[in-house]
């Protein structure tokens, strides 16, 4: 059965988690910020890498 | 097996480590914004995007994390925004290591946020393990 949604995989499983449906501003901000952050960090790994490494 | 070279940069503590086929990856292990939890990452130093990560990766990351925990003593958090397949079946491997994993305990929470399911992973040492 091909899952399309991580609940869907969780459910079947039996595993325990929380869901929130309906974040509140503060949290939707927090979770976007998180995301571009986590963003660039791995984009300036990724750079220093090959700037170190003379990869193109 | 695969060995890790360990630095602390600017607070973070970076393990760098090679796969067989000489795929640099870094994992960090960073102290979060509001200082709760240290937040892990696994970047691949190359760019790759695949979440394909072969069972060597699995493995010795499964086991960095172990040990970095057993050292630290924290809560390890870890966050994945699943907006396409390879998100899902990332998240999917993640959490088959955690419920595999007899020495921690965790915590899934769930959040739906516009069209995409964001999924946050809090891991801790059970208090039972030495």
């Amino acid at each position: 059965m091909e899952t399309n949604s991580i609940l869907d995989y969780l459910d079947n499983n039996n595993i325990v988690y929380i869901l929130d449906e309906n974040p509140t501003e503060e949290k939707i901000s927090r979770i976007q910020k998180a995301i571009e952050r986590k963003k660039t960090l791995m984009e300036l790994a990724i750079s220093t890498y090959k700037q170190v490494m003379r990869i193109a | 097996m695969i060995v890790a070279t360990r630095e602390n940069i600017y607070g973070i503590d970076v393990f760098t480590f090679y796969d067989s086929n000489r795929n640099p990856f870094q994992l960090t292990f960073e102290e979060s914004l509001n200082g709760k939890y240290i937040e892990v990452s696994l970047v691949h130093l190359l760019g790759s995007n695949d979440s394909k990560y072969c069972s060597e990766i699995r493995k010795a990351v499964s086991s960095f994390i172990l040990k970095y925990l057993i050292e630290k003593r924290r809560t390890i958090y870890f966050d994945i925004a699943i907006n396409d397949k390879r998100g899902l079946l990332l998240s999917i491997k993640f959490i088959r290591w955690l419920t595999s994993a007899k020495e921690i305990e965790y915590k899934i929470e769930v959040t739906k946020l516009n069209g995409i399911e964001y999924i946050e992973f809090f891991i801790e040492l059970k208090k039972t393990t030495i």
